[in-house]
C-alpha cells in the first residue's frame, strides 16, 4: 500500500537540532519507501544557506529514489524567502538542477546541485556576478578558490550518492559573503580513517581525524597527486578575508575564526556528511591587481 | 604555442585549458608541458587571463611535474610571463610547499 511520509521540518535556529532533524529523517530510516514526500515547512521560521543546502540534500535523496516530493507552505518570511529563491520549483517534473537558474533575490546566486563539469563555470560565475554587481575594482579571486577547494573537497573525498548542493549569498547589512555546501557522503573523519587503516594505521577519534584533515600536507591521496594543501588553502582565504569556517562532519564540529583560532567539538549527532558554512568579510577584499606585461619571473 | 629562436616556446595557459579549478584542467596543462619538458624546451608559460588556481589544479599540474622531474628541472626549464603577481606567488609558495611537505 502507498502512503505519504510527512517530513516536518524543525525550526532551525539550533544546529544540533538541525543535525539531529537531518539524521533522524534520513531516506536510510525507512524499511519500505513513501511514494510521496511532503515536506511540511510550517514550522519554519529561519533560513540560512546553511539550512537550504542541506535540506536541499534530503529532498534530494528521496527524489533519486522517486518519490514524489511536494510542499506544504505557510505564509511567513522563511516561506517567501524560498520562494524568491525558487526552491519549491526544484524538483518539480522537468526542473533541471544541474542547470544555473536566476533567483529572484539580486543577493544570491542559485541553489546548484553540484556536477564535477560545472564546477569551473560555477566558481567563474560567482565571482563575476558579485565583481559587477556589487564589487568593482575589487579582487574576488578568494570566493574564487573557496568554492573551488569546497567543490574538489566534496568529489575527492565524499562518495555523496547525492553529489551535493550549494548556495552563496552576500548579506549587505553584514557585510559577508556567506557559501554553505552539503554532501551526504562519508563525512571526513571516516574518510580520514579509511585511510588509516588502508596504510595499517590505528583508528583515530572523529575530533583527531578533523583536525588531522586540517593539518598541512596531510592527504587521504583520493586522487593521484593530491596533497593535502586543500583545506589549508580555504584556511588561508579565510584568514585573509577575516572570515570564518564551520565544519559539520560526521559527529565532529570545526569552527575557525578569523585570527585562524581552531576549535573542534563533539555534536553528539553522527551526521552522515559534511556541512560546511565559509563566511568572508566584504571589507577586506584587496584591491583588483593589474596584470604586468614586461617582465619574466623565474623560480 | 610559439617556439621561439633560443629554443624557449611561449605556453599561453588558457588556450590550453578553460580554467584553473580542477584536477581535470590541472592534467591536461600537465600533459601539455610534460611534452615540452621531455624534450628540454624553455617553457614560458603566459598567465595573461589566468583565472585563479586552485589547490587541486596545482597539485595536478605544477605537482605532477614536480613528481616526474623534480624542482631544479623546474627552475630551470619554466618560466612566468604576463602574470599578476599574485597568481606567479601561488605557484612559487606551492613549489616551495612541495618541497618541505612531499617526501
Amino acid at each position: 500500500m502507498s502512503f505519504t511520509y510527512t517530513l516536518l521540518v524543525v525550526p532551525s535556529n539550533s544546529n544540533n537540532r538541525w543535525l539531529k532533524f537531518l539524521l533522524n529523517n534520513s531516506v536510510k530510516k525507512h524499511g519500505k519507501l513513501p511514494e510521496k514526500l511532503l515536506v511540511d515547512l510550517s514550522m519554519f521560521n529561519f533560513t540560512k544557506p546553511f539550512h537550504i543546502v542541506s535540506l536541499a540534500c534530503l529532498i534530494e535523496e528521496y527524489h533519486l529514489k522517486n518519490v514524489l516530493i511536494k510542499f506544504k507552505r505557510n505564509k511567513s518570511d522563511s516561506d517567501t524567502y524560498l520562494e524568491k529563491i525558487r526552491f519549491f520549483e526544484y524538483w518539480e517534473k522537468g526542473f533541471n538542477r544541474n542547470k544555473y537558474t536566476q533567483t529572484h533575490l539580486g543577493t544570491a546566486l542559485c541553489l546548484w546541485k553540484i556536477n564535477r563539469e560545472m564546477i569551473y563555470p560555477y566558481v567563474h560565475f560567482a565571482e563575476q556576478y558579485f565583481k559587477n554587481n556589487f564589487f568593482s575594482g575589487k579582487d574576488l579571486q578568494g570566493l574564487n578558490i573557496a568554492l573551488a577547494e569546497v567543490f574538489n573537497n566534496i568529489y575527492d573525498h565524499s562518495k555523496s550518492p547525492v553529489d551535493g548542493y550549494v548556495f552563496t549569498q552576500y548579506f549587505p547589512n553584514i557585510h559577508r559573503i556567506k557559501i554553505a555546501v552539503c554532501d551526504f557522503g562519508i563525512g571526513i573523519p571516516r574518510a580520514v580513517n579509511e585511510y588509516l587503516l588502508s596504510i595499517r594505521k590505528k583508528e583515530i577519534s572523529n575530533e583527531e581525524a578533523l583536525k588531522l584533515a586540517f593539518k598541512k600536507g596531510f592527504s587521504t591521496y583520493s586522487a593521484p597527486h593530491n596533497r593535502g594543501f586543500g583545506l589549508d588553502t580555504l584556511k588561508s582565504i579565510v584568514m585573509d578575508l577575516e572570515g570564518e569556517i564551520h565544519f559539520y562532519s560526521n559527529d565532529g564540529v570545526v569552527k575557525m575564526y578569523p585570527n585562524g583560532d581552531i576549535e573542534i567539538n563533539n555534536t553528539g549527532v553522527e551526521f552522515e556528511g559534511t556541512l560546511i558554512e565559509v563566511l568572508l568579510d566584504t571589507r577586506c577584499l584587496p584591491e583588483l591587481e593589474l596584470e604586468t606585461t614586461d617582465e619574466e619571473f623565474t623560480f | 604555442m610559439k617556439t621561439k629562436k633560443d629554443n624557449s616556446v611561449i605556453v599561453e595557459i588558457m588556450n590550453v585549458i578553460d580554467g584553473t579549478s580542477t584536477n581535470v584542467q590541472g592534467y591536461t596543462l600537465f600533459v601539455a608541458l610534460d611534452k615540452l619538458m621531455a624534450g628540454d624546451k624553455k617553457i614560458k608559460l603566459s598567465l595573461k587571463d589566468c583565472t585563479p588556481m586552485s589547490s587541486s589544479f596545482l597539485s595536478s599540474s605544477i605537482g605532477a611535474l614536480y613528481d616526474k622531474y623534480g624542482v631544479a628541472k623546474i627552475k630551470s626549464n619554466l618560466s612566468l610571463i604576463n602574470f599578476m603577481p599574485s597568481r606567479a606567488e601561488s605557484i612559487k609558495t606551492y613549489l616551495k610547499d612541495l618541497q618541505k611537505y612531499v617526501k
